[in-house]
């Protein structure tokens, strides 16, 4: 990869990288070290890096980070579990979108991040798998439950709006 | 009108199989077949194609419906519908199943708005901090930056050695009477010949007017001394043997002469060549090359100038050669060499296994 395909990739990239931690952990300068660690990393690494998959090595990097970054403050949940914790009533969530951030808070860590590497990259099940070290069949799994359990807040929200 | 070819049918034919061509652009396909059959062979087998999956969409609304578990397994279906994973027919199906059972499509509602949206206005701010230059530009500003900053020490340097040149006063004052031990003695040889020529034009030199000067300048000298020459005595390694008495006498001649210079030049007697072998002994005392202040050490042999500058130049070759020594890790030695066809001595020393390098990256 070349100069100009590096900063190239920065202002293509940078953005999404960024909101993507920033969902997954709520601490907007845990997030913004994270994206510069990962840019850090991919510079580094730059001869070596084709240019078509620089957006997978970013997200897999700042993932990676992220991860690591969990680990070592002792808030990494069990991935393998669904949180169990009981829908709260708040007067406060109004429209959809509030919801769906209170609805994608209560998922598990891993769920939260294959949903939004779903949603908001549009990656496939094996990108997806490629990212974050798991099987495709289980990123599959992991979805299906992270809607199901984000469906059953919404429309328990919905009833009491 | 767009003209039909053999490289743009495929668009004819596609509307042509919709339904959606204009009745000129049916009489345009129709010739254009007429005119090539072997694409209208090509066309039929697209018609056929259209033809199986309407066959297909006729099969969902049948009663095969009932062989797909979408009561059993609603919630799968619903987010497979959204995820994109059902195949052509299952996708049908499903839509059908949904639309015969309006109750079933609030629960696909719900799963449709789980489905996220990136905000856009989140951003990541500091795009800048993450953006590189190129490499060799780096390099080279370093580069730039590494040579001035060199650049700026040897300016640093020659502005205080010239410091040290223009304030002899201002060394270090152990320093100077280390470097000048010899030259304290060497006026004695200056004293003799000086005192021949002064005997040697005794009549035209008034010799009253000499002793006044001579008590004169004995005065001046003591203030001297006071200042400098004192210091010197205390600093030669020897001084126990050297009284200050002597020390001092040795000095009272250097300055005598300097004021029979003066004296010479008031009655017009001295010849000048004489005075001006005194001026030049003059000239050397007050030279000072700033070696002191950097630690360097010689002692000149006895004889005149050209011999101490040869002596100052390879004690500074031998200091240079030693420190390349050190970084080689080798003991090199200079080596007088006299060659007998010139009559010169020259200095050398070996080379061999050392090699000087620039690292570069």
């Amino acid at each position: 990869m070349k100069l100009e395909e590096y900063n190239t990739s920065v202002d293509q990239h940078s953005d999404g990288v960024f909101r993507f931690i920033l969902k997954n952990i709520k601490d907007e300068d845990k997030a913004r070290d994270i994206v510069q660690d990962s840019f850090e990393k991919m510079w580094r690494n730059v001869e070596n890096i084709n240019f078509l998959k620089v957006k997978s090595y970013l997200y897999t990097t700042a993932y990676r980070t992220m991860i690591d970054l969990i680990r070592k403050e002792k808030r990494k949940e069990d991935f393998n579990q669904v949180d169990v914790r009981e829908y709260s009533h708040s007067q406060h969530y109004t429209d959809l979108k509030e919801i769906l951030d209170q609805a994608l808070e209560r998922l598990s860590a891993i769920q939260r991040s294959v949903v939004l590497l779903r949603d908001y990259e549009g990656y496939n099940y094996q990108e997806i798998a490629e990212i974050t070290e798991l099987s495709e069949s289980q990123v599959k799994v992991y979805i299906y439950r992270a809607r199901k359990k984000m469906k059953e807040y919404i429309g328990h929200m919905e009833t009491v709006i | 009108m767009k003209v039909i070819t053999r490289n743009n049918y495929e668009e004819f034919f596609l509307d042509y199989i919709e339904g959606e061509i204009s009745a000129t652009d049916k009489v345009a396909l129709e010739s254009f077949l007429a005119e090539n059959p072997d694409l209208k062979k090509e066309l039929d087998e697209m018609m056929d194609m259209n033809i199986e999956c309407e066959g297909i969409t006729i099969s969902v609304e049948s009663d095969s419906l009932k062989d797909i578990p979408f009561q059993e397994n609603l919630d799968d279906f619903c987010i497979a519908k959204i995820e994109g994973d059902l195949d052509t027919y299952e996708n049908k199906a499903f839509d059908y199943y949904i639309a015969s059972n309006p109750n079933k499509q609030k629960e696909l509602s719900l799963y449709q708005k789980t489905k996220l949206e990136a905000d856009q206005s989140i951003i990541f701010k500091e795009k800048k901090s993450l953006r590189r230059r190129n490499k060799g530009l780096i390099l080279i500003r370093f580069a730039y930056t590494s040579l001035a900053a060199a650049a700026s020490i040897a300016l640093l340097f020659t502005i205080w050695t010239n410091e040290i040149k223009n304030k002899p006063s201002d060394l270090n004052i152990e320093q100077i009477s280390q470097n000048t031990r010899q030259t304290i003695a060497s006026p004695d040889s200056t004293k003799n010949k000086i005192q021949k020529n002064i005997s040697t034009e005794k009549d035209s030199v008034n010799t009253k007017a000499l002793e006044k000067q001579d008590k004169t300048s004995k005065t001046k000298i003591k203030g001297k001394i006071q200042h400098k020459s004192i210091i010197k005595t205390d600093a030669l390694p020897n001084r126990a043997a050297i009284s200050n008495k002597e020390s001092i006498d040795k000095i009272v001649v250097k300055q005598l002469l300097v004021d029979n210079k003066r004296l010479a030049i008031e009655n017009i007697n001295l010849p000048k060549a004489k005075l001006d072998g005194i001026n030049n002994i003059n000239t050397t005392y007050k030279e000072n090359t700033g070696l002191a202040s950097l630690g360097l050490t010689w002692k000149s042999s006895q004889g005149d100038d050209k011999n101490k500058e040869k002596s100052t130049l390879l004690k500074i070759a031998s200091y240079g050669v030693s420190q390349i020594g050190k970084f080689a890790g080798k003991k090199i030695n200079l080596e007088k060499k006299y060659d007998p066809k010139t009559d010169k001595t020259r200095v050398a020393f070996n080379t061999l296994g050392i090699g000087f390098s620039t690292p570069t990256k």
